[in-house]
């Protein structure tokens, strides 16, 4: 730096102020949204939230695997036997988590939770042009349904 | 009714509860890979049907894969804010 950029002593500095708001804004605005982006990848209900962050407005919230198949049940959206498929397939999957809470780990949990969210897509598929509400109620209790399928005490007061 | 008749309706019904006693051997389980395969191959299949079967997928983040499918076309399978199942023309490697 040459002498004449050099801060004299009791002044006010103008470059080293700005700098400092400079840096201010990149730690804020630069590693705030690169920090949470590696939260989301490394906490995988971070980036379950940031997937399905504005699910619509539902009056009725479906709380359960069997409230889905209910509500699949008795949906025009779906053929009949798309319905025995689907239905097929969430007792398949209730099935594996019995076995997964039983002790029986031929799937460990991450792996589960692959296997919910593929059939909540698939099920999404088919729901999100044809019928609006339960689309908008599975879009609700994805998370919801997860903490119950995963927390073995809650898993077994249902299906024991 | 004659008694070659009686034999033949005798043998016949034992023949049938013979096959109903006999369980099928179950199929062995699927792996989780099959099961991934299984379900991208389904939901693709309802907007895509020439995909076929699954035969590469990756995932780039919990609601994201990207798909190959046994007839060379690749898709980008993704779920939105909503909750909409979006299913995109991806690039060939």
């Amino acid at each position: 730096m040459s002498k004449r950029f050099q801060p004299l002593p009791g002044r006010f500095n103008f470059l080293s102020a700005a700098q400092e708001v400079l840096w201010i804004f990149v730690i804020a605005f630069g590693f705030g949204p690169l920090a949470l982006a590696q939260t989301a990848a490394s906490n995988p209900a971070v980036a379950h939230a940031a997937a399905l962050q504005s699910c619509p407005k539902v009056k009725d919230d479906i709380v359960d695997l069997d409230m889905l198949a209910d509500g699949l049940k008795n949906s025009s959206a779906v053929g009949l036997v798309e319905k025995l498929r689907l239905k097929s397939a969430i007792d398949d999957l209730i099935g594996r988590f019995k076995a997964f809470h039983r002790n029986d780990k031929q799937f460990t949990l991450a792996q589960l939770q692959e296997q919910y969210d593929l059939l909540m897509m698939r099920i999404a598929a088919d729901l999100q042009d044809k019928d609006l509400v339960l689309h908008g109620q599975l879009c609700n209790a994805w998370a919801s349904i997860w903490t119950t399928l995963q927390d073995r005490s809650r898993f077994l007061e249902k299906f024991s | 009714m004659s008694r070659h008749a009686a034999v033949r309706a005798a043998l016949c019904l034992s023949v049938c509860l013979l096959a109903s006693c006999q369980t099928p051997t179950p199929p062995p389980p699927l792996t989780h890979d099959e099961i991934v395969r299984d379900q991208l191959a389904q939901i693709l299949a309802s907007r895509h049907p020439g995909c076929g079967a699954v035969r590469l997928y990756s995932r780039s983040g919990r609601l994201d894969y990207r798909v190959e499918c046994a007839s060379g076309q690749v898709y980008r399978v993704r779920v939105s804010g909503s909750g909409h199942v979006l299913i995109t023309p991806g690039e060939n490697p």
